[in-house]
């Protein structure tokens, strides 16, 4: 199975919250290809967890287009959702408990999850996916015998035990110390690079950040910037609009008159003084 | 695939749903098992019991016919289930000692195997024909011994054979089942001057009656149903043998008739069946409801702390309905083991329950509807584990994953607490518009308590909110993180559903075995009248109240009563009671009627009664002017014409030696009498007599009417030279029913001056000792009619009543059609005894019962065999031995069921919530709130609510019960005179709640401390679940 890619276009999703109607995403537009490891980053209730949840067929797009592979996601019934999750798309739950079955080993929880892959598709071993991931010799051991390290490893196995083209992982190396942090993402970067599978990972952590080839931060349910290999971009929508970068958008608050000019390949923006400040 | 390894995980929810699903099977089993072994012991019982009335007594009076064919009455499917018949022949003789003696009655007697049911006192059984053996009592009545001769007549007056006695007997089972009810009677009454005399059974040889033909002997064959042999299916066939019968026997050329009351007492098992089968599916089908909602409960629980196992099989793909599948295979394996389980566990409750409340030789049966419930209740348990489960598995994967599930889902009341609180109201509503019918009342305690429970729950939620808040406004901590903890565990619902639940099935359990217990023992008092009653064979009055005086003079113990039945069955009886000691020995003697009442009843003590010792009476009579009256028949004509030639002047006295009154005439006064005439007559009063009557009567052949007065200037006797006779107020016309036109009445004048108007019958004055009418208490359901309605005196004669409208309970003994009336009244009336239809008994007290044997040997020396016939405490144990008895003995078993079903959902809710509630006063206690606060708080959180809810419990248990319990059948009839008394039994009521209370508000108590002490910085770390 190769890395499948996500395609967004105008995405937006709303959720209601105390008789209000909240906008978790508006408008988001993203293309992450196949084989990319992906990382999103934002601040809390920036709207990742969202669109991790939309990509995973969680919740389904108030508008919008996502297309995961062949697949539309926001046109996808119960069934075909389920049938994309069994095969498809892999994902690892915020909370390396919530992945795992509690009263399974490592290599039960892999059969666990492997029992609803399609027929026709050629498994790996328990054995062989632990071994990926760095617990070659732990397919037996007890879940309560692991460190959190191995616990998150094993919940990343789980995710990874149908050999899905997408695999989503929610804050995978939160509440982990480094070295354990560190192990999880290389796992990830093994998966990555040995499966060709794409990993789409949410982080707020910049550290992990940094490590990530590309990373696409979300505010406010909005793609915010984009970055590729620890250079930070501004990223143009379908519209053509374009978020400010926060120290950018200290200078030009609100209503601020803009003029927009280029100079040879260059883009300036220009405050214009308002007639009633003069 | 990791079933196994599932269930191992969760043992204990394992355990749980087992238990519960296990009481759902046993229920579902037990009931209809225990409904068929409580009718078979009802049967057997009743068969055992009324062994008479079972019997097929088959007689022929045909000669010639022997016993073996009777037997073919019986059709031979039947004779299994019936005991081997006893043959027997009898024949009525008289007999004397001597040629010249009075001739005296008997039954001589033979009958199957006679001779081993006697105790052979003196000589031998009979080997030889017209040999015989005579009844001890006879000795002594008719000096009879071994060797005396007794000379045979038979009742067509000829001569029969010499018959010689060989042996003296004395039955060893006076009232064996042997006997068929033809027992020898012990009794033997030497010939008096009143009664021809009679001897006690004589038994002989079968050829002494089969040999000559002169005896005519009646040729019997009794048999019966073998109690534990004869069971329910075998029923009907008996029944419609027992019909057909006598039918059949002309059809089959036997000449017999068999007399049975098999029939009725067959109807007597039908009816108790059906208080069996409405009671038991009653109270089992309300603990099965309850377990079923206990383990809708108890699986929501578990299916709650699954929810991130469903999310997680959802999240890898798997389709709603696969995980649905997995799950209910998980939870329903448990399950249904549980509740197939309740099969061989219900049969061994069956076995404890049959040995220890049912009597051991009911046989028991595997009825078809066993394993129906049993299938039946797996499926009702698993389509519960699939409803719980699909509930969960069809919420959207995003609500899975969070912690809780979402507030508004909780709080909403689902479509099957809608569906409870409808049912809960319609069958309230059934209740209070009388309709009483149907499933909806009989489900009312468990139904309105899990309404209301439900409703509280529902309704506790908001109210803890506000609570929390105004207790925060006024300083109160602990209280306010309680309440603010209720308000935020919707599982608080389950809680108190299930505990107004169990409160409200205890309270109803309570109520249904007291009340059951309280009509049982009502009733049992009012049909045996007192704590027991002995029957004598007394044929005086007056002798029969002396005895009594003599033995209990001040009444501590024993009351006298006199029953006197009517020839039919539609008319009135008397039981004639002295009020006084009745008051005291009868149960509930004094609130028959109110003390106006009993001072109606009594005998008037003004005027005094007349009294004469004297061997005749002498009277000095004149008249006023006589008009002759010519009567007319009902065509109008004239009857006789000329003139009255005489008038008699009669009296009634009634005789202080034994009670008997006795029609006193005198000479024919002749008319006209002007000048005071002398008339003397004899009277048997040398011991002593009361005058209750004096009257006029006329001569046969003098039948024109006349008018006038009698002047009675002066009455005298041997022992007082003039009687004073009272004013013309202490005599009152007493007109016999079906009297003619006549009347007499008294006027002033003379000793006492008589109006007369007579066409021929006799016409009297009653003197005030005795009321002319006498003051009855007149049971409710006869059509009484004033001056029309009678009852019979000791000696069959109709007493015109007067009702005393002042009936406050139940007539003790004899409830229906039954008048009331005073036995002194009654004695001053006098008569001789109705030896068929009246009856002397002493109703005794607990004292007098204890004393039974004294009382009865001083009757002995008085002559006057007396039998304790019945016994309050008999009945009490008869009553408790019925179907229904047998069937509410379920209802204490119920409610422990309840109340241990209450504790597991409290557990297990407890148990389910531990952690998060253990998290939630840690991250308090580190937020500086105090441990004593957060101690109140875990102590309140549950601790209130389930006090509330037990006694919403049993307010609704209460009420539940006033709509179901008279939907039970007591009795297999409730149409009795001792009305059916459902009120509440406020002690069981309030001791049930305390009780209950206590020991829940004690488990919650401890519960709260335990969460309060886990509550550490530790609990708040997140931690594989």
């Amino acid at each position: 199975m190769t890395g499948l890619a996500i395609t967004t276009t105008g995405l937006v999703h709303i959720y209601r919250a105390h008789g209000h109607d909240v906008a978790a995403l508006s408008g988001i537009g993203i293309t992450v290809r196949p084989g990319e490891l992906v990382g999103l980053l934002g601040p809390s209730g920036a709207g990742k967890s969202t669109l991790l949840q939309l990509c995973g067929g969680l919740l389904t797009p108030s508008a919008g287009r996502l297309q995961i592979g062949e697949h539309n996601v926001a046109t996808m019934t119960e069934a075909e959702l389920d049938r994309m999750r069994s095969g498809d798309v892999g994902i690892v739950l915020q909370g390396a408990g919530r992945n795992l079955v509690p009263y399974l080993t490592p290599g039960e929880n892999i059969q666990y999850a492997q029992q609803t892959a399609p027929r026709s598709r050629d498994l790996p071993a328990p054995d062989a996916i632990l071994e990926l991931v760095g617990l070659g010799n732990h397919a037996d051991t007890d879940l309560t015998q692991l460190t959190p390290g191995q616990v998150q490893l094993c919940a990343v196995a789980v995710g990874i035990a149908t050999m899905p083209g997408l695999l989503l992982a929610d804050e995978p190396t939160s509440q982990l110390d480094h070295h354990a942090r560190d192990e999880v993402l290389a796992a990830l970067r093994t998966i990555n690079t040995q499966t060709g599978m794409t990993v789409l990972l949410v982080t707020h952590d910049p550290e992990v950040a940094a490590t990530l080839p590309r990373t696409i931060t979300i505010r406010d349910g909005r793609i915010a910037s984009e970055g590729r290999s620890g250079e930070e971009y501004a990223v143009v929508a379908v519209d053509g609009s374009l978020p400010l970068p926060p120290h950018v958008a200290e200078l030009l608050p609100a209503g601020t008159l803009v003029q927009v000019t280029t100079d040879n390949g260059k883009i300036q923006l220009t405050p214009v003084q308002q007639e009633e400040d003069q | 695939m990791f079933l196994r390894r599932a269930l191992r995980y969760r043992w204990a929810q394992a355990l749980v749903l087992t238990g519960v699903s296990l009481l759902i099977g046993t229920c579902a089993v037990f009931g209809p098992w225990f409904a068929r072994a409580v009718e078979q012991t009802v049967m057997t019982e009743t068969l055992a019991g009324q062994p008479l009335q079972a019997s097929w007594l088959i007689v022929s009076q045909q000669p010639g016919v022997r016993p073996e064919q009777l037997d073919q009455l019986l059709p031979a499917d039947l004779r299994p289930i019936f005991t081997p018949p006893v043959h027997g022949y009898y024949s009525d003789i008289s007999w004397r000692v001597r040629a010249d003696a009075d001739a005296n009655s008997t039954r001589l007697r033979w009958r199957d195997g006679y001779c081993a049911q006697l105790v052979v006192a003196e000589g031998r059984c009979p080997q030889s024909p017209n040999e015989v053996i005579v009844s001890a009592v006879d000795k002594s009545a008719w000096d009879l011994g071994v060797g005396t001769k007794l000379r045979t007549g038979l009742d067509d007056g000829s001569s029969g054979d010499l018959l010689t006695v060989v042996g003296l007997y004395r039955p060893k089972e006076s009232r064996g089942n042997y006997w068929f009810g033809d027992y020898p009677t012990g009794h033997s009454r030497p010939p008096s001057a009143k009664d021809p005399g009679w001897a006690d059974e004589m038994f002989t040889e079968q050829s002494t009656l089969t040999g000559n033909a002169k005896w005519s002997a009646q040729v019997t064959s009794d048999t019966r149903p073998i109690p534990g042999v004869a069971r329910l299916d075998d029923l009907s066939r008996m029944q419609d043998a027992t019909r057909t019968v006598n039918g059949n026997a002309t059809e089959y050329g036997v000449p017999a008739e068999v007399t049975t009351s098999l029939t009725p007492l067959i109807d007597q098992i039908q009816a108790d069946r059906e208080q069996a089968t409405t009671i038991i599916p009653l109270v089992m089908v309300q603990v099965a409801l309850f377990a079923v909602v206990v383990l809708a409960l108890a699986l929501a629980a578990v299916v709650d702390q699954r929810r991130p196992e469903i999310a997680l099989s959802r999240l890898r793909g798997s389709a709603a309905g696969r995980t649905h599948r997995k799950l209910t295979l998980e939870l329903g394996l448990p399950v249904c083991v549980g509740t197939l389980l309740g099969g061989p566990v219900g049969f061994g409750v069956l076995t404890v329950v049959h040995l220890t409340w049912l009597r051991r030789g009911a046989p028991m049966e595997l009825p078809w509807t066993v394993p129906v419930a049993l299938v039946v209740a797996a499926v009702v348990a698993l389509i519960v584990v699939a409803f719980q489960v699909r509930t969960a598995v069809r919420q959207p994967i995003s609500d899975l994953l969070r912690r809780v599930a979402p507030r508004g889902r909780s709080r909403m009341i689902g479509v099957a607490d809608l569906c409870i609180i409808v049912f809960a109201a319609a069958g309230l509503f059934a209740a209070i518009t009388g309709d009483s019918r149907g499933p909806f009342p009989i489900l009312t305690p468990a139904l309105l308590a899990l309404a209301v429970g439900l409703i509280f729950a529902h309704l506790l939620l908001p109210i803890a909110g506000l609570i929390s808040r105004q207790a925060v406004r006024r300083g109160r901590l602990g209280l306010a993180l309680g309440a603010l903890q209720i308000s935020r565990r919707p599982a608080v619902t389950r809680i108190v559903a299930a505990v107004a639940v169990a409160a409200a099935l205890l309270t109803f359990a309570g109520q249904a075995a007291a009340v059951g217990a309280r009509n049982r023992e009502t009733r049992s008092g009012y049909e045996t009248g007192a704590e027991g009653v002995l029957r004598t064979n007394g044929l005086y009055l007056a002798d029969f109240l002396k005895t009594v005086d003599k033995i209990d003079p001040d009444r501590h113990w024993l009351t006298p009563v006199v029953i006197a039945r009517p020839a039919s069955p539609d008319a009135l009886k008397s039981e004639m009671i002295e009020p006084d000691s009745f008051r005291k020995i009868a149960f509930r003697g004094d609130q028959l009627t109110d003390a106006e009442g009993w001072q109606l009843l009594k005998a008037p003590s003004n005027p005094a009664p007349i009294q004469i010792r004297s061997a005749q009476l002498t009277v000095t009579v004149s008249t006023g002017a006589i008009k002759a009256k010519v009567a007319k028949d009902t065509g109008g004509e004239q009857i006789g014409s000329g003139k009255p030639k005489s008038v008699v002047l009669r009296a009634n006295v009634v005789s202080h030696r034994d009670g008997s009154r006795y029609l006193v005439s005198f000479p024919p006064l002749p008319l006209p009498a002007t000048k005071p005439v002398e008339l003397r007559t004899p009277v048997e009063c040398q011991a002593g007599c009361d005058l209750i009557r004096l009257g006029i009567g006329r001569e046969p052949l003098d039948p024109i009417g006349l008018e006038g007065d009698l002047v009675i200037s002066k009455i005298s006797s041997d022992d007082r030279p003039s009687i004073a006779l009272g004013g013309p107020e202490s005599w009152q016309p007493f007109r016999p029913i079906g009297s003619d036109q006549g009347s007499v009445a008294a006027k002033p004048g003379g000793a006492l001056t008589i109006a007369m108007q007579s066409f021929g019958a006799d016409q009297f004055l009653q003197y005030g000792t005795v009321p002319a009418v006498v003051p009855a208490l007149v049971t409710q359901e006869f059509r009484y009619a004033d001056g029309v309605t009678t009852s019979p005196a000791i000696d069959s004669t109709p007493m015109t009543l007067t009702r005393i409208d002042r009936l406050r309970a139940p007539v003790n003994r004899y409830g229906d059609r039954t008048a009331v009336v005073d036995l002194e009244t009654v004695r001053r009336l006098g008569g001789a005894v109705d030896e068929v239809r009246t009856d002397f008994e002493v109703w005794l007290n607990k004292d007098g019962l204890a004393n039974v044997d004294t009382i009865t040997e001083q009757l002995a020396k008085a002559g006057l065999n007396a039998e304790l016939v019945d016994r309050r405490d008999d009945r009490i144990a008869s009553y408790g031995r019925s179907a229904s008895a047998l069937a509410l003995q379920l209802t204490p078993v119920v409610g422990i069921a309840a109340w241990i079903l209450a504790i597991v959902v409290l557990l297990l809710t407890v148990i389910t919530s531990w952690r998060s509630r253990a998290q939630d006063y840690a991250s308090l206690q580190l937020t500086g709130v105090p441990v004593s606060a957060t101690g109140r708080a875990a102590r309140w959180e549950q601790t209130g609510p389930v006090t509330l809810a037990v006694l919403l419990g049993t307010v609704c248990g209460l009420v539940g019960a006033q709509v179901a319990l008279p939907l039970i059948p007591l009795f297999a009839s409730n149409d009795g005179p001792v009305p059916l008394d459902h009120s509440t039994s406020w002690p069981v009521a309030t001791a049930l709640w305390l009780g209950g209370t206590a020991i829940l508000a004690a488990a919650t108590l401890f519960l709260g401390s335990g969460v309060n002490r886990r509550s550490s910085y530790r609990g708040i770390r997140e931690e594989l679940t």
